[in-house]
């Protein structure tokens, strides 16, 4: 990292970086206080706890009309340009992150809506690297294209059986005025390629419960991978994961509970693993309620597994019996 | 009761088992698809 005189100076004197980070704060206030916003955020938050869009207006015309989005975006980027002239060290006060050439700025949240504002650039996409696949997540989303302009494409799935998806792709050129629709996980577009930048607002809205996340290989419709749709499943699974390599014999408990709950089968079939390799007695004692359970999705599985590990420790059978004595 | 340890990488995943939010095959390039920008916000969620 290159270390500038003016970012030495501001190791030892912490007082500029203060000033900078209270005046772009002050800025981003005035910017959500004025009266537009303000009724943006008051929908944002309707819109968050699953208020239809068509009843939310002020968000509805920001993702329709591009004139009506940089009503509200070109106040705050005027606002920003303003203080990070006078202090260019200050920290953009929004969520943001950078990519593979897309810039994201999270203009807002509230409930499961976010207000984002997507930059693409021309290094986006390698064109010397063909796109093989295409992933579809079951996010509700609204785009409306702000500024610049750039190719890509549209894809849907026609239809899927199993393994494979029949794949429709439709040319797209994004430029203003462009509104896009994407109401659920069976539609997505791809940014191939971007003359400068291009710029997108895009307002998305988690399910209430989401479906997986799916990646179809484009040349045949191939299903690739599919990953939890849910963070918070993956959250979950994740720390099962780090208790059980960290030995906690105590979260046992937690993993059964987990295992015999309600819920999504994946993450109850990781919870049993877990708490079979933390504590054998707590998890077959889970495993074999689960075997025995009619309708539980994971009656088969549990059962398979539980009559492979009888027979490589019959020793197990005393938990079995002690599950049901009768 | 003198019970085995049991060994997680033998006990097996469901057939059907899918990866955890964000995670991607071995195919994907740097994504201009819509994924990014789902898994940032899981980036950030999970840090809070």
């Amino acid at each position: 990292m290159r270390i500038t005189r003016e970012l030495a100076g501001l190791l030892c004197d912490p007082g500029p970086i203060h000033r900078a980070k209270q005046e772009l704060e002050r800025l981003r206030d005035k910017w959500r206080q004025s009266p537009l916003v303000t009724q943006l955020l008051c929908e944002l938050a309707r819109y968050g706890e699953g208020q239809a869009i068509g009843r939310c207006p002020v968000l509805s015309q920001c993702m329709s009309s591009s004139d009506q989005a940089r009503s509200i975006i070109d106040p705050l980027v005027a606002e920003m340009c303003r203080g990070l002239r006078f202090h260019p060290y200050g920290h953009v006060p929004f969520r943001h992150h950078y990519s593979s050439g897309i810039a994201q700025l999270q203009l807002a949240r509230s409930g499961r809506a976010a207000l984002t504002l997507l930059c693409y650039d021309a290094s986006t996409r390698n064109s010397a690297v063909p796109v093989r696949s295409i992933c579809f997540s079951d996010t509700e989303r609204h785009e409306i294209c702000v500024a610049g302009k750039g190719e890509g494409w549209l894809y849907s799935i026609a239809g899927q059986n199993r393994n494979k998806a029949d794949l429709r792709a439709e040319k797209c050129t994004f430029e203003p005025g462009l509104a896009l629709c994407f109401a659920n996980g069976r539609q997505t577009k791809l940014v191939d390629a971007v003359e400068g930048r291009l710029l997108i607002l895009r307002l998305a809205r988690e399910q209430g419960v989401p479906a997986p996340s799916r990646e179809f290989r484009l040349e045949d419709g191939a299903l690739l991978h599919s990953a939890s749709g849910a963070r918070d499943e993956s959250r979950e699974e994740m720390a099962l994961a780090l208790l059980g390599r960290m030995g906690r014999t105590d979260a046992a408990g937690v993993m059964v509970a987990r295992a015999l709950g309600e819920g999504s089968k994946h993450l109850r079939w990781q919870a049993l693993r877990h708490a079979l390799a933390i504590d054998a007695a707590k998890g077959f004692a889970a495993l074999v309620v689960v075997s025995r359970k009619a309708g539980d999705p994971l009656q088969e599985s549990a059962k398979s597994l539980a009559n492979r590990l009888v027979a490589e420790h019959p020793e197990l059978l005393l938990v079995e019996r002690e599950s049901c004595p009768a | 009761m003198n019970l085995p340890n049991l060994n997680l990488d033998r006990l097996p995943s469901l057939e059907d088992a899918q990866g955890i939010f964000g995670s991607l095959s071995n195919l994907a390039t740097a994504a201009a698809d819509d994924r990014t920008v789902v898994i940032m916000v899981y980036v950030y969620e999970s840090v809070v």
